[in-house]
């Protein structure tokens, strides 16, 4: 009698855990309603048929995100039919390894090219070009106080080659922030191994700096900001070197075969949002700074303001008109390289030059077409032919 | 060697089953060979055994993608895992011995580690880095968290089962506690205490990514974090299984040197 009451209670326990893991059978997942094909819409982008849900990967605190946020939040997607479900991410790789789990993605170069040459990720269009990448050290710093103006060229970078050499620097490796720095190497006259680079991500890099670690820290948009606030001293920066460093949107192969309308009108209602930011900056600052605040990131309204400020962000004419140009790319000539490619090539280019990829790897983006412009050529020619058109 | 003990040597099974483990071991990557090569797992997410084995060999003299060769990377993770296990050992066993045979200490100590025992040793990351900045140190003193638990937990495990009997014999001999305590259950300890370090080498070893995910430039950690950060999953496994080797060999230097200690140990009982 005993064995069995302790069966019983243990059961029972078991599958009351089992039913608490679970939904709760009185709770419904709310279902919007299917808008009707011929409802008016804000950019007069027909509805799909069914809806449908796209996953995203979303990077917090970046502006390449920000049109996604503000789409959804003025319901641009949803009179589509179209419902997001987003995984935030603060590491482009960490987002490309995830991509079972997403089916559209914005990130850096870097991030780009581990999706495309790992993963099976396609880029489908250039979103933005880097800003606010900045280094810095301590007012103590030799390479601060030894001024700046002394490199031909790049008259705000500080100090020279003798001050820099040997230094230690705190930056997530293989990002944005290293391309930056080994640009300001390559200024000085240096390489990379004549310093030394510690890899840490941006807030604990600079949490470790300001603890009194490393000589200096590679700071990207609002923590870069708040290095400022603390006192701590720009000595370089991608204002400085002048890279080009594209973000992308990227599409997973399954997501381009069997999401293909959906991925389409994200990709249209995008641009408009991104354009609509450049038309409404107080407002898309409002927005920067709740994204941030729900992201966790820190950030106040005169950093969004900043950061919102330097904004480089291409139109969807800007894109077409970069897949319709072919530039010289001497590495590779098999075919023709369009200018879209080619501003993606500038980051692999750098990895190839410091060893992290070789030259096989641009064989296989190019001669993949990892780079497909397939979506942004479909949307032009409906815009077209629906009379969106209107650059 | 006679028929005799040849005989003896097959009839007693080591030898079986040592065969028994290779064909284990070498059963698990042929069947990981056919698994890629045929195409049931996509290479660009595993790579092949024999890709694995080149990319050894390449990256002995390559520095692609992590900027060190390999073998400087192993250098370092040992540095790291060697500084932070011995100072769980030198640390955590005596005060674990100290625990199980003083009531006292056990009283005092016992609940501030009971607090601290289920801490992830990757959560003490932030406060490393304030504490101890990044480096050796802050990163020796990860893996120092995640040893120094099953060291003081054996260690007083070991010394609480000391057999009354044994004790009971020394007393009656006319020996202080502390002697007691020093001739008769430390080394009635050292069986489950080594049980412990086995444990405590397990964990400094497989903490050693966290560790080095806190801040490195080097090391088998970084260099599987690169390889994440490149796309390239063969730089991972090869990180893995060079990591799973050198425990293993560190794993047998320690059962031929438990072999000696608690054999000598084991004379008093």
């Amino acid at each position: 009698m005993k064995k069995v009451l302790a069966f019983t209670l243990a059961m029972s326990l078991a599958m009351g855990g089992i039913a608490g893991c679970g939904e709760g059978s009185s709770s419904k997942k709310e279902t919007k309603a299917t808008a009707p094909k011929d409802s008016k819409t804000t950019w007069d982008i027909e509805p799909l048929d069914e809806r449908q849900t796209l996953d995203i990967a979303y990077f917090s605190g970046v502006m390449h995100s920000l049109p996604i946020y503000i789409a959804d939040e003025k319901g641009w997607f949803d009179e589509l039919n179209i419902d997001l479900e987003y995984s935030s991410f603060t590491s482009g790789p960490a987002m490309m390894e995830a991509n079972e789990s997403w089916d559209i993605a914005t990130t850096g170069s870097p991030g780009v090219l581990v999706g495309m040459l790992g993963y099976d990720v396609y880029c489908i269009g250039n979103c933005e070009y880097d800003a606010v990448l900045n280094l810095y050290t301590r007012e103590d710093s030799p390479i601060y106080k030894a001024g700046k103006g002394k490199v031909e060229g790049a008259e705000e970078l500080y100090g020279t080659a003798e001050e820099w050499a040997g230094t230690e620097w705190l930056l997530p490796v293989g990002t944005t922030t290293n391309i930056v720095l080994n640009s300001t190497l390559s200024l000085l006259g240096l390489e990379d191994k004549d310093i030394t680079m510690v890899n840490m991500d941006n807030s604990t890099g600079f949490t470790a700096f300001k603890a009194g670690e490393g000589d200096g820290v590679c700071l990207s948009l609002s923590v870069a900001l708040e290095a400022e606030k603390a006192g701590y001293k720009k000595v370089s920066g991608l204002d400085i070197t002048g890279d080009l460093i594209e973000c992308g949107i990227c599409a997973t192969a399954d997501a381009l075969e069997n999401k293909r309308d959906a991925v389409k009108k994200f990709y249209e209602v995008y641009y408009r949002a991104s354009e609509w930011i450049a038309d409404n900056m107080e407002e898309a600052e409002g927005y920067y700074l709740e994204t941030c605040e729900i992201e966790g990131i820190a950030c106040d309204e005169e950093t969004a303001k900043y950061i919102c400020e330097r904004r480089n962000s291409p139109t969807l004419d800007d894109v077409m008109e970069q897949l319709d140009t072919t530039v010289e790319y001497e590495p590779y000539t098999k075919r023709a390289v369009t200018k879209a490619e080619s501003d993606l090539l500038v980051t692999l280019d750098f990895f190839i030059n410091t060893g992290k990829y070789t030259d096989k790897d641009r064989e296989f983006v190019l001669d993949n077409n990892m780079f497909d412009p397939s979506i942004a050529q479909e949307v032009h020619k409906e815009m077209t032919e629906a009379g969106r058109w209107n650059y | 060697m006679d028929k005799k003990t040849k005989k003896n040597k097959f009839a007693d099974g080591s030898t079986k089953y040592a065969l028994l483990s290779v064909l284990g071991i070498a059963g698990f990557f042929v069947i990981w060979q056919l698994l890629v090569v045929s195409g049931i797992i996509n290479s660009k997410y595993l790579a092949a055994p024999t890709d694995i084995i080149k990319l050894f060999f390449v990256k002995i003299a390559e520095t692609a993608p992590d900027g060190n060769t390999l073998q400087v990377n192993v250098f370092s993770s040992l540095r790291v895992s060697l500084l932070g296990l011995f100072t769980a050992l030198i640390l955590g066993i005596p005060l674990g011995w100290l625990m199980g045979w003083y009531r006292w200490v056990d009283r005092f100590v016992t609940p501030l580690f009971e607090i601290i025992r289920p801490i992830p040793p990757i959560s003490w990351i932030p406060l490393t880095i304030l504490w101890l900045g990044i480096g050796l140190k802050a990163q020796a003193f990860i893996i120092f968290f995640s040893a120094f638990i099953p060291c003081v937990i054996n260690s007083y495990t070991g010394i609480k089962q000391t057999s009354p009997v044994l004790i009971n014999v020394a007393k009656t001999f006319g020996a202080t506690n502390f002697t007691i305590f020093i001739k008769v259950g430390i080394p009635s300890s050292l069986p489950i205490t080594f049980a412990g370090i086995r444990v405590a080498l397990g964990n400094s070893w497989s903490t050693l990514v966290a560790a080095e995910m806190l801040a490195s430039s080097a090391g088998l950690g970084y260099m599987i974090l690169m390889g994440r950060a490149f796309a390239r999953p063969d730089i991972i496994v090869l990180g893995m299984l060079v990591i799973g080797v050198i425990g293993a060999i560190m794993t047998a230097l320690l059962e031929f040197a438990e072999k000696k200690i608690v054999k000598w140990g084991g004379r008093t009982r």
